[in-house]
């Protein structure tokens, strides 16, 4: 009898700690939202954000965000997909506008960001450009910017002084400027070839400059054929450049080792985004006294797109999965664009998708930077993201046989061009 | 009941052994290939619905130009790599077991590219052949006079599959030097000391008695290693990621880019099933030549 009571206790005991330990961990979950990154855990946008919600946390001590970092692109994409596939997704994930996103958006998994940001009033805190890259074609929004990037051509200036040359204003000047360098014993250009999307940088710059976005509209549709006069002249140049402009091997460089390159005085020029600004900077957070920039030159004086439009984007956005996105997260939402501007440059020197003031005590290269921001007027749209998955890949192994000169720019066209095709007939 | 004739047990009995692995191995291979095998006729990103397509992955794996050089490739890399893993491994294991002094030395040095990751020996190659910062390799060849060989070997289409062949060949030549290894100092060393007393030189009591008496492991051997090198993946895609352009693509590496760059979890499935059949097939032709070589020897 004695034994049974114990006995009773015990599992009554049992099943109270256990329910308690259920309640308590549904109470903990309630708020918690499991966000999987992309991005460098050390980069201004994650620190940016850890900070801003520790302060929201002040407020609303339930809240909180766990960080899950895979900063290796193609095995977070690769996680994405299959947790997408098997229903997984977490609350907050990263993901370009492209294509798959796209069916992710179709599949109802997602939350309308435009929405939301309307909303809660937030739309107008942001650089318009930032919020623009993030959209869909039909002008919705379901991805949160964090950053704004131009990107640039940052050179040596004592290598470009030893070899007489002078930053380039048109393409044609680019390629004398390399085959100067390149005589001077400089290796004029590092690129990542490994990479795929400084690749396709360099390729799409002629099009763009006679077209504007149009050439890319029309070509992920079928409309324009990689063939056609701007096509063409896109692949003349990327093969020029992979003759007289990359280094070495270049479809065997990945980011890390081009960009040493160019740190290390091995190259005079490299082409990033002010993502990487960091690492041209020194202790004052001015750019260092040997690097200076220019940014895409243009053909001539017909151009559709002016000297100060180039590449404007703000990277990869962040989705909400649609049952996160809580009375909760849209307070959180409304507080982090008060506060992530100001957080991310001033304490970790991020250039964030929220506008932010220019001040006197601003570093010059910031003032400038965020100057030529403003005067972009249309910004160049980015091939991998706005082409299909399928010729990207595509794309990807072409243009490097293409830069290594294993193949002709007209069969690099109708490489292309097949795929587009095989894409939009399967639509 | 019906009883084992020999044992004396029930006839279930066996089988009730036999069913938690029958069980495990159907969770573990049956099952995901025949989930492939459904996927592989038809069409889905992963999202949404799948839709039936009936056999339209399998022939447009015809037409398919990337396929076709992958497949060629793959014939290549295992070939080549089963090759070199097999005659390389044998040699380090036949140098092993002529030697007496810092054998287990040496035995450890011959077995270390066998225990570092894939990735980690996969980035070394790729800094000792890089061009562009000068690498290893290229320095050394301009040092002795041999500049003119000097080249961004992973950027040249014509190298880049025998480099990723050979680099696959060097990490996994060490398992098979232990395999033989094993099985040669194993051997009845009353029969080795007859053929020396008959008169057998070091070659022909290697050709004609020690390699004979392990045929089973080298036949073994043989399955591992051309299914290995037809399953190949990681280093091929570390080291160039298949390119430049299609010279280093492999049926594998294909396979995960279509399925998880490319979501097309339809297509790629049908190169999942196909490299399943391949691999299949390959090793019951293997074993058919090497059963038939036992009958006739």
């Amino acid at each position: 009898m004695v034994r049974s009571s114990i006995t009773g206790k015990v599992l009554r005991g049992v099943a109270v700690g256990a329910l308690s330990l259920a309640i308590g961990a549904t109470g903990a979950n309630a708020e918690t939202y499991h966000y999987i990154t992309a991005k460098q855990p050390n980069g201004p946008v994650l620190q940016a954000l850890m900070d801003v919600v520790a302060e929201f946390k002040k407020t609303h001590p339930d809240f909180d965000i766990t960080l899950e970092h895979i900063p290796d692109r193609p095995a977070y994409l690769q996680k994405i997909k299959i947790l997408a596939t098997s229903g997984e997704l977490p609350e907050l994930f990263d993901a370009d506008a492209e294509p798959y996103y796209e069916d992710i958006v179709e599949a109802g998994l997602v939350a309308n960001i435009g929405e939301i940001f309307d909303e809660i009033g937030i739309t107008d805190k942001y650089i318009p450009f930032a919020l623009d890259y993030e959209r869909f074609d039909d002008g919705s929004l379901w991805l949160i910017p964090w950053e704004a990037n131009v990107e640039y051509f940052y050179y040596h200036k004592d290598m470009f002084e030893a070899a007489g040359v002078d930053p380039p204003a048109t393409i044609g000047d680019f390629m004398d400027v390399c085959t100067t360098l390149g005589e001077s014993g400089v290796t004029p250009v590092s690129v990542a070839g490994k990479e795929g999307w400084p690749m396709y940088r360099y390729l799409s710059m002629p099009s763009w400059r006679r077209m504007g976005n149009e050439f890319l509209d029309r070509l992920k549709v079928g409309e324009i054929s990689m063939g056609s006069e701007a096509g063409l002249e896109d692949a003349q140049f990327f093969q020029e450049l992979g003759a007289n402009c990359f280094q070495q091997g270049f479809a065997s460089a990945d980011y890390t080792t081009a960009l040493n390159m160019f740190l290390s005085g091995q190259s005079a020029i490299y082409y990033v985004g002010t993502w990487e600004l960091h690492s041209l900077l020194d202790e004052n957070s001015e750019l260092k006294d040997d690097i200076a920039y220019f940014k895409m030159p243009i053909i001539d004086e017909n151009d559709a797109t002016g000297p100060d439009d180039f590449y404007a984007h703000s990277g990869i956005g962040t989705a909400i999965r649609a049952d996160a996105a809580t009375d909760e997260m849209k307070d959180f939402l409304a507080f982090l664009a008060d506060r992530f501007g100001d957080i991310s440059h001033h304490t970790y020197g991020g250039l964030p998708s929220l506008k932010i003031e220019v001040t006197d005590e601003m570093p010059q290269i910031y003032k400038d930077i965020l100057a030529d921001m403003e005067a972009v007027g249309e910004y160049a749209r980015v091939w991998d993201v706005k082409l299909d998955a399928a010729t990207v890949d595509t794309l990807f192994r072409q243009s490097q046989l293409l830069g290594l000169g294993e193949i002709t720019p007209e069969q690099f066209a109708e490489e292309i061009d097949r795929s587009i095709q095989q894409y939009v007939s399967g639509q | 009941m019906r009883k084992n004739k020999l044992l004396g047990t029930p006839s279930w009995a066996g089988w009730l052994f036999v069913t938690p692995a029958l069980v495990l191995f159907t969770a573990v291979v049956i099952v995901p290939i025949g989930w492939s095998f459904y996927l592989s006729l038809g069409a889905w990103n992963g999202l949404g619905k799948w839709r039936f397509t009936g056999i339209a992955n399998y022939l447009n794996m015809l037409g398919d130009t990337v396929f076709r050089q992958a497949l060629l490739n793959n014939i290549f890399f295992s070939l080549v790599g089963s090759a070199v893993q097999l005659v390389v491994g044998m040699a380090m294991a036949v140098s092993l077991i002529s030697i007496a002094r810092f054998r287990n030395v040496i035995r450890v040095a011959y077995f270390l590219p066998a225990v570092i990751s894939s990735v980690a020996i996969s980035q070394i190659f790729v800094q000792l052949l890089s061009a562009d910062p000068e690498g290893f390799i290229n320095g050394a060849l301009k040092s002795v006079g041999l500049g003119s060989f000097a080249q961004p070997f992973l950027s040249n289409t014509g190298l880049t599959l025998l480099i990723v062949t050979l680099v696959d060949a060097y990490k996994f030549c060490a398992i098979y030097m232990a395999i033989f290894y094993s099985a040669l100092v194993s051997l009845d060393q009353d029969v080795l000391a007859a053929a020396e007393i008959d008169g057998a030189n070091w070659l022909q009591q290697l050709f004609l008695v020690r390699l004979p008496l392990i045929w089973a492991t080298i036949a073994a051997s043989v399955v591992l290693v051309v299914s290995g090198t037809l399953r190949g993946f990681d280093i091929p895609f570390v080291m160039t990621g298949g390119g430049p352009g299609t010279s280093s693509e492999l049926v594998s590496t294909y396979m995960y880019k279509t399925l998880f760059r490319q979501s097309n979890f339809g297509y790629g499935s049908s190169l999942a099933i196909f490299l399943v059949i391949e691999c299949l097939l390959i090793v019951v032709i293997i074993r058919k030549a090497f059963s038939a070589t036992e009958k006739t020897g």
